[in-house]
């Protein structure tokens, strides 16, 4: 009985996860055309380059901001 | 100061606990969990550095993650506005996992261990790996180089790492760095899924794919990277499907320059002259890549002394070329050069940073994992209803193996704490007599069912090395942690068969007393009795499973293969029984949990 119920239990639980990950691709769907898309064409209007993939370069190193030790484990970005 | 690294969401998650400067304890997830590249929050991994150190989480100062989440997003967000419309599939995969675990790293790390908010820190990708080696290191004064496929934004850096004074007050700072989505070890890895191996897990199999072609191809390698005169490069993105597609490398153009793919595990590709050749021509790009990065470091820093870490520096045949023509006198690697070494040097590099004048430590050994009770041998063996005798010491255990080795067996050797990084050095290996060619194939295909083609390495007592490779100088660190190749000596390769690949070379270990002494014997005591004071050494594992740890994992992993005989701790079975164990198939589970391409 109880081993049942269990099983029912993880039935339901895995419907509901598919069922929210079809949601979750629904939606995230639409904030890559409804958001993403718009961010994207401005940017590209205005030229800019965020992967530094355009244009000449005479190196690809970039320097890297000197910071205090200490300071620099803080942040999580 | 006890402060515990972590990497963890991509692949290879770890955790390595460094007190007062002092690592003791690291170990992959994998090793515990038993799935290869295992990504989760290493919960195993942290478990065993607190026992090991006898702490509880309570007794930590300070929890580091070994990169900078958010700005890690800010990446994948830059390259999937900047690649609209054709990065949907890759948006929708990623913010998945991004919203579902990524983004909590901090709150997920603090209720997992039950420490607060102002003991987790966060150390950048290649810091860390910087860290990694420069901390680990002998050097005083070094310049550092870290290349992988891609951290936050960094896929490649140069640094400086200083140490002096009573107090070793340290200064390690990265200097520049490349960025995403120019990337070797990115251009490396489109090459390995070409070629039919998994990203993050076949880059290994190309490098032992490499000898038996030539590099016809180099020059169309070469028009996909835009070099500049100080050693950087950026990639042209046609080429590549990395950046926009979640499943997918490589662009239709490079399979129309090169032919069509490998089918994903199909056939050998050994036999195919084309996908040799591709081979061929992507690890001699690799190479001059990295010599032209190695030597701009050296040219920045002026330092004689060269750190390195990153996926790239695993790299052994490219490490070779680095030790003798970047210009440095000294080179050290991180054996963990991976992202599982990420966890350590942010470790490392926290100690330093937030404690007050850490020891000074340098890496002699690798003997960073678990350590088994004899008890639990006898148990696991006892469980196998596998008959075993107990050896009366170091002296008899080197005697018997080796005379098993000599005999032409295959021995699974299980000795002390399991090593740190992905090579086996002794800890958890499967030993073979390296002299008859024959042996490379028994072991490739009754022992670890895997590829033909693919090289084994050979173990040598370091006082005997330079008599059978042709080593530069005398046999710098990097061979301790077989993490370079040398040509075999041509005089010598006809008694070094098995272990010499196709091109002559070897990826040879030196092992030296003082590190693993009772290696070492053994080393000796089968060179006693053939002549040659080597070992066949490969991993203690079979295709696509984590190396073994537990004793218990030995056993089942002997019995699941064609291994004549399992020494572990100071016991010794030659039994077997009469129906092997069936072939176990964990690499599929095992897949879905490693992020091969970094979003």
């Amino acid at each position: 009985m109880r081993s049942h119920l269990q099983e029912g239990l993880r039935r339901v639980l895995a419907g509901a996860v598919r069922i929210a990950t079809a949601i979750g691709a629904v939606l995230l769907t639409l904030v890559y055309w409804l958001v993403v898309g718009p961010v994207a064409l401005t940017l590209r209007l205005l030229g800019a380059d965020l992967l530094g993939v355009r244009g000449k370069a005479a190196t690809a190193w970039h320097p890297v901001e000197r910071e205090d030790p200490k300071k620099r484990l803080e942040s999580a970005g | 100061m006890r402060v515990l690294g972590l990497s963890f969401d991509y692949h290879d998650a770890a955790a390595a606990l460094v007190v007062d400067g002092i690592p003791v304890a690291a170990a992959p997830e994998e090793r515990f969990s038993r799935l290869k590249h295992d990504r989760r929050l290493p919960l195993r991994s942290i478990a065993f550095c607190l026992e090991r150190a006898g702490l509880k989480a309570g007794d930590l100062d300070a929890v580091v993650f070994y990169e900078k989440p958010f700005r890690k997003l800010s990446r994948i967000l830059a390259g999937a506005v900047s690649t609209f419309p054709s990065s949907g599939a890759l948006f929708r995969r990623a913010m998945g996992a991004w919203i579902d675990e990524r983004l909590w790293v901090g709150p997920r790390i603090e209720s997992a261990l039950g420490v607060a908010p102002e003991k987790v820190f966060y150390c950048e990708h290649h810091l860390s790996h910087a860290a990694s080696a420069f901390l680990c290191s002998p050097f005083d004064d070094a310049a550092t180089l870290t290349v992988d496929g891609v951290g936050e934004w960094a896929t490649a850096s140069i640094g400086r790492g200083r140490r002096a004074g009573p107090d070793h007050a340290f200064d390690l700072t990265l200097e520049s760095e490349m960025r995403y989505p120019h990337s070797l070890g990115l251009l490396y890895s489109a090459f390995t899924a070409y070629l039919g191996f998994e990203v993050n897990e076949g880059e290994y199999k190309v490098m032992g794919l490499a000898p038996y072609g030539v590099p016809r191809h180099a020059d169309a390698v070469r028009r996909m990277i835009e070099p500049f005169a100080d050693g950087s490069f950026r990639l042209d993105l046609d080429w590549f499907a990395f950046h926009k597609d979640p499943a997918r490398s490589f662009s239709r153009k490079f399979e129309q320059a090169f032919g069509p793919a490998r089918a994903h595990e199909s056939g050998d590709p050994a036999d195919d002259k084309r996908l040799c050749d591709v081979a061929a021509s992507i690890q001699l790009v690799c190479e001059e890549l990295m010599l032209g990065l190695a030597k701009e470091a050296r040219r920045r820093t002026g330092s004689r002394n060269l750190c390195l870490a990153g996926g790239v520096a695993l790299n052994a045949v490219s490490n070779e070329r680095l030790l003798r023509e970047a210009g440095f006198d000294s080179i050290w690697i991180q054996p963990a050069g991976g992202d599982a070494g990420g966890a350590l040097g942010a470790a490392l590099y926290a100690a330093n940073a937030l404690g007050a004048a850490p020891a000074r430590y340098e890496m002699k050994s690798v003997a960073l994992g678990a350590e088994h009770a004899a008890a639990d041998a006898a148990a696991a063996l006892k469980a196998a209803g596998l008959p075993f005798v107990e050896l009366k010491g170091e002296d008899e255990l080197c005697d018997r193996v080796s005379a098993l080795l000599s005999e032409g067996k295959v021995v699974g050797w299980h000795q002390g704490r399991s090593e740190w990084g992905p090579r086996s050095l002794g800890h958890r290996s499967i030993l073979a007599d390296p002299r008859a060619a024959g042996m490379k194939d028994t072991v490739n295909a009754k022992i670890k069912f895997r590829e033909m083609y693919r090289p084994f390495a050979p173990s040598i007592c370091a006082g005997d090395a330079a008599d059978w490779f042709e080593l530069p100088a005398a046999a710098p660190d990097p061979y301790r942690f077989m993490l370079a190749t040398a040509k075999t000596r041509a005089d010598r390769r006809d008694r070094l068969a098995a272990v010499t690949h196709v091109d002559g070379s070897s990826r040879v270990q030196t092992i030296d007393p003082a590190q693993s002494p009772l290696f070492h014997k053994l080393a000796k005591a089968l060179g006693g009795r053939t002549g040659v004071p080597a070992t066949l050494n490969t991993s203690f594992n079979l295709k696509g499973e984590p190396i073994v740890d537990s004793p218990a994992d030995a056993v089942s992993t002997f019995l699941a293969s064609g291994m004549d005989a399992l020494a572990v701790g100071p016991f010794l079975t030659t039994g077997r029984p009469e129906n092997p164990a069936p072939r176990r198939q964990t690499w599929e589970s095992s897949k879905t949990l490693n992020d091969g391409l970094g979003w």
